[in-house]
């Protein structure tokens, strides 16, 4: 863990078995596969769907919270 | 200076902080199935969609500066809390992902209507686990922890995590009340009246409960004439909850959720007052498990810089975000 002063084995908590870190281990990558799993079909539904055609009016009069999904993410107009 | 108190002090308000402030986006979680309609829910997570992960910044400083300060008390604790610390990063997730994800679902929006939910209530509950497993004590022999995986899980520990749940409801609809207009504050002004039934009688429980448990609490609390010194927090106790109850009552907006926040300060100095100066109790005190002075003093150096930056940014977001929250704008479908 440090170079020359401690080595990984000896900064293992002796406490927390294989068997814990293991079972969270596995339930880390069950929920982040399953996210992931969520993230791909919402990806793939956005796809589908594609992009929203520009609207007809001229931008600017259009308030910016309207253009980005978020505050601070707003979508920079043309 | 007395480095350790200084690092202490420092963690214990950012504790404090995170407390309340990711307190009341999370009671907005636990409050959720319960909404009116989902023209409500629609404005309930708005209304914490700007904040919420600007208050769970504070949770990171409880944690990393726990590392840096005194390692010897998180490498005790944590170990010690492993489930409850795992429970609370998993609902963290689920409920952090929600607020994304229910934006853009059609379909499922229900899950994730249930993932908010479920996350908000889990990670409450979790955290209330450590307060009563603190309280309790942890088992620490030569610096290291030397308890069981379960020695956290207790009918008092349960008794903390429920009075967790029913304190940040309470704190989610003071702050709807605050945040929302017609139904929904109706709806969140009587959550909030339930609930703050629902906190006193916790903390009562709480308070009657840990004397009992542990003698030198007593000792701090009953000892001598400390009874007569340490009366203010009982009695500022009792008046936040009078003052809570009559701003509930009386329709106002403002004076619930300050008056919940109190309660919440007041509950955390009375156990602060319990704990000092141990930071693992029953034994472990912050001189104990403090970091040497070296990386005490370069730690407080970084602090010292980003925690005013911190304190900036958020209360520049509160201002830019300030007045009522509606169904539309922010996350909402337009």
């Amino acid at each position: 863990m440090i170079y020359g002063v401690l080595r990984t084995s000896d900064s293992a908590s002796p406490i927390i078995s294989g068997t814990m870190i293991a079972t969270s281990l596995t339930i880390f990558l069950i929920v982040y596969g399953g996210i992931f799993g969520a993230y791909m079909y919402y990806l793939t539904k956005l796809i589908r769907v594609g992009p929203a055609l520009p609207p007809p009016e001229d931008e600017e009069d259009m308030p910016e919270a309207i253009r980005g999904a978020r505050p601070g993410l707003v979508v920079p107009a043309e | 200076m007395d480095l350790a108190l200084i690092a202490a002090g420092t963690i214990a308000v950012g504790i404090l902080i995170y407390v309340i402030l990711d307190g009341f986006d999370l009671g907005v979680g636990i409050l959720f199935p319960f909404a009116p309609n989902e023209r409500a829910r629609d404005t309930m997570i708005n209304s914490v969609a700007p904040v919420w992960d600007g208050n769970e910044t504070w949770l990171i400083l409880g944690g990393g500066g726990l590392l840096v300060f005194f390692p010897v008390a998180y490498a005790t604790v944590l170990p010690a809390f492993y489930v409850p610390v795992m429970l609370l990063l998993f609902s963290l997730i689920f409920r952090g992902i929600a607020f994304e994800f229910r934006h853009g679902a059609d379909t499922s929006k229900y899950l994730w209507d249930r993932a908010f939910f479920g996350g908000s209530l889990m990670a409450t509950f979790a955290q209330g686990l450590l307060v009563g497993g603190l309280i309790q004590g942890v088992t620490v022999v030569n610096q290291r922890f030397a308890g069981g995986m379960f020695d956290w899980f207790s009918p008092f520990s349960v008794l903390t995590g429920l009075g967790m749940v029913a304190g940040y409801g309470l704190l989610g609809a003071c702050w709807l009340n605050m945040k929302t207009e017609g139904e929904t504050q109706l709806w969140a002004r009587r959550a909030a009246m339930i609930l703050a039934g629902g906190v006193l009688i916790a903390m009562a429980a709480v308070s009657i409960m840990t004397p009992l448990m542990r003698p030198a609490i007593a000792e701090r609390w009953f000892g001598g004439i400390n009874a007569l010194l340490l009366a203010p927090i009982p009695i500022m106790t009792a008046l936040n909850a009078a003052l809570l109850y009559y701003g509930l009552i009386g329709e106002r907006e403002r004076l619930p959720f300050f008056s919940a926040i109190g309660l919440f300060v007041w509950g955390y100095i009375g156990l602060a007052v319990s704990l000092y100066p141990n930071i693992v109790p029953p034994s472990l005190s912050i001189w104990d498990a403090a970091a040497p002075r070296s990386s005490m003093i370069f730690a407080l150096c970084g602090v010292a810089l980003t925690l005013p930056m911190i304190l900036g940014y958020t209360y520049y977001a509160y201002s830019v975000f300030k007045g009522k929250a509606s169904a539309h704008g922010g996350y909402a479908k337009h």
